[in-house]
């Protein structure tokens, strides 16, 4: 009985046939036509489409600011923009990044995209509120972008006081403002998902039976949901004291600055965990697909996405060594900031053994995996680095913390952003994309971003500090380095951009499991339909059974290969 | 869902119990308790803040992970209050050299 269950669930081969026969089936694509039915659709699979073009676009406007910065410190002097100019890039830079890309980047697109699918639901539990979520980001971006056109901001990405409050003469409060609607827009999806996995979820579908996706992406739903409110209120007060001079960090008037710093890292250090916990999510997928073998550890892996969400709300006070915090406090944030080291290592730790004497194919997602999975690593070991009290008077504010930060969320997230495109493009877009390109382009993207930040390690720990427009002559060599990987990086993102593109119209029909894998969405056809599934999926089997599937493909391989 | 057992009567007693307690924590203000004035109007702002959410939020009337849920904020208040007065606390403890 149990073999028969574990049939139906990998039960890929029968289903590939099936759709080949069936040539044009209805699917959430070409199911309604016209601009006005992606306005307003309440699939989360459009929407999650919606998302990705809003977002790519966004990054794209970042990456250019980003790529104004590395210019300008190709010379030891200021040559191509002010130094006033220079401050408004890298805090819009920031701004959209983390706000307009990182945070919404893997969930809002590629989650809504594949959580009902995983889970075996027809839609994301409240459907309206999910295409509201994307208005409200809409509007905030645009408020964001109206702050830029108007001149933009200089406070760099952090607002810290009292330069925001009181000093900046620039759009600091349309920024701000901008922030606090995608904020809105944060928490309604994160509701959303939250709801949909409690409720939506397959008969049979318990939770140890789910995708490790699915308990991080539900990890990083409670975090924002826990902490997007402290930002809105800390933006808020900042705004309340530019305009109305009320005390609440001017010393002057009886506030203080550093409480500024405390309400905006309780938030943006666990935010760091939202940026990341969605990359770590998707490995959790391809590593096991890619490996033909269960994840190793299932439970470790699924409470080390609750555990990174509980500490990762303890360790805040690491940014603020420098800043007049109390050496006693300075020591406890200390070493809760080692702690959260635990969780991370634990899932880098099981990701290796998951591949240990797997057969292991080298596949795009994958080399997008084991890339982020290497680069993981050196951004997590060096924030122990930055953890370690003593250490991070010398490297604070220096660009160690920028490799670090950059090593975690585009080493990270970023890698783990185009695994995912790349791994479920054909559900989503019903094509293969050409995959010689796919791994030129993952190489590519490996090479460009070592050489962009690691030379930023060795200049940090020489001293070269962060938001600088200019400095000394004998740095200006590693600047060049990191310029130069920089243009390769650019290189490597524009690449997957044009392909996956192209292969929407002329990639080969994709079948609705080219990677036979387990899990509920790739049950479906590719493109899915506009429901998901012809009848809702039932579930007896846990999750990534590649050991059964490899039986049962095993059996036909071998008959395959015998005639 | 059915609708929770709330009565007219009863939004409108927890409506002048706020509006009391407003009216409380204002007079507070100029009576001087020396450092308890803080603790009075905190309790005040204390038993506002459950009030609203045990009736108008209906968190009386809800289900366990709806409870949860609250806890759990008012939990993930509490650690940032802590670990914050944690610093402002424990700033003066070590002498500066020097002074
Ligand atoms: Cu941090």
């Amino acid at each position: 009985m149990q073999l028969q269950d574990q049939v139906h669930i990998g039960g890929s081969a029968d289903m590939t046939i099936e759709t080949i026969a069936e040539p044009v089936r209805k699917n959430y694509l070409n199911d309604k036509q016209g601009i006005l039915s992606w306005l307003l659709t309440t699939d989360h699979k459009r929407i999650g489409l919606l998302y990705t073009f809003s977002i790519t676009v966004l990054f794209f406007i970042g990456g250019f600011f980003a790529l104004m910065m590395r210019l300008e410190l190709l010379s030891p002097r200021n040559w191509l923009v002010s130094t006033e100019t220079y401050n408004k890039l890298f805090t819009m830079h920031g701004i959209i990044m983390v706000w307009f890309f990182l945070i919404p980047s893997i969930p809002n697109t590629i989650g809504n995209f594949v959580i009902p699918l995983m889970i075996g639901a027809k839609d994301l539990a409240f459907p309206k509120l999910n295409l509201a979520s994307w208005y409200v980001f809409m509007l905030g971006a645009g408020v964001t972008i109206y702050a830029l056109f108007r001149g933009g901001v200089d406070t760099g990405w952090t607002f810290y006081t009292p330069f925001s409050t009181g000093y900046s003469t620039t759009y600091v409060i349309a920024a701000a403002m901008g922030i606090f609607i995608s904020g809105f827009s944060t928490i309604m999806t994160s509701v959303n998902f939250i709801a949909t996995i409690h409720r939506m979820r397959a008969p049979g579908l318990t939770w140890f039976r789910l995708p490790i996706f699915i308990w991080s992406m539900y990890a990083n739903s409670v975090v924002l949901v826990l902490n997007t409110p402290v930002l809105a209120i800390t933006l808020v007060m900042v705004a309340v004291e530019r305009v109305f001079q009320v005390g609440i960090f001017d010393p002057a008037l009886g506030g203080d600055p550093v409480l500024f710093q405390h309400m905006f890292w309780f938030y943006s250090h666990p935010a760091v965990y939202t940026m990341v916990l969605p990359g770590m999510a998707v490995i959790s997928e391809i590593v096991p697909v890619f490996s033909r073998k269960p994840i190793f550890g299932y439970t470790a892996v699924a409470f080390s996405s609750v555990g990174i969400a509980v500490i990762g709300f303890l360790v805040w006070g690491h940014h603020m060594f420098v800043a007049g915090e109390s050496v006693y406090s300075a020591m406890a944030f200390s070493l809760l900031s080692y702690f959260v080291a635990v969780p991370s290592a634990i899932k880098v730790f099981n990701w290796t053994a998951t591949m240990y004497k797997g057969s292991v194919s080298w596949d795009t997602p994958m080399l997008y995996a084991i890339g982020f999975i290497g680069l993981f690593t050196i951004g997590g070991m060096t924030g122990l680095f930055l953890a370690a009290l003593g250490l991070d008077v010398h490297v604070h504010d220096t660009y160690f913390v920028i490799a670090h930060f950059h090593y975690i969320m585009v080493g990270g997230t970023v890698m783990a952003f185009l695994g995912a495109f790349h791994y479920w493009w054909p559900k989503i877009s019903g094509k293969l994309y050409p995959e010689g390109l796919g791994k030129l382009g993952a190489m590519i993207v490996f090479l460009g971003f070592n050489l962009t930040f690691f030379p930023q390690f060795v200049l940090g720990y020489l001293g070269m500090p962060r938001r600088y427009a200019a400095y000394p002559e004998e740095f200006q060599m590693l600047h060049i380095i990191s310029t130069a990987g920089a243009t390769i990086l650019g290189v490597g993102y524009i690449l997957p951009l044009c392909y996956l593109i192209w292969s929407w119209k002329y990639g080969k029909p994709a079948g609705p499991n080219p990677w036979r894998a387990t899990g509920l969405e790739w049950q479906t056809s590719s493109p899915p339909p506009t429901h998901n599934f012809k009848k809702t999926p039932v579930v007896n089997v846990r999750a990534y059974d590649y050991e059964a599937m490899k039986e049962q493909l095993g059996l036909r391989e071998r008959e395959f290969e015998n005639v | 869902m059915t609708p929770p057992p709330l009565t007219r009567k009863t939004l409108a007693l927890v409506f002048l119990a706020l509006w009391a307690l407003v009216l409380g924590t204002t007079l507070i203000g100029f009576i001087d308790l020396g450092q308890y004035n803080i603790v009075v109007s905190v309790a005040f702002a204390a038993i506002q803040a459950l009030l609203i959410a045990l009736f108008f939020m209906q968190a009386l009337y809800e289900g366990r992970i709806i409870r949860i849920i609250i806890t759990g904020g008012i939990v993930w208040f509490l650690i940032m209050e802590t670990l914050t007065l944690g610093d402002y606390m424990t700033r003066g403890w070590l002498p500066f050299p020097g002074k």
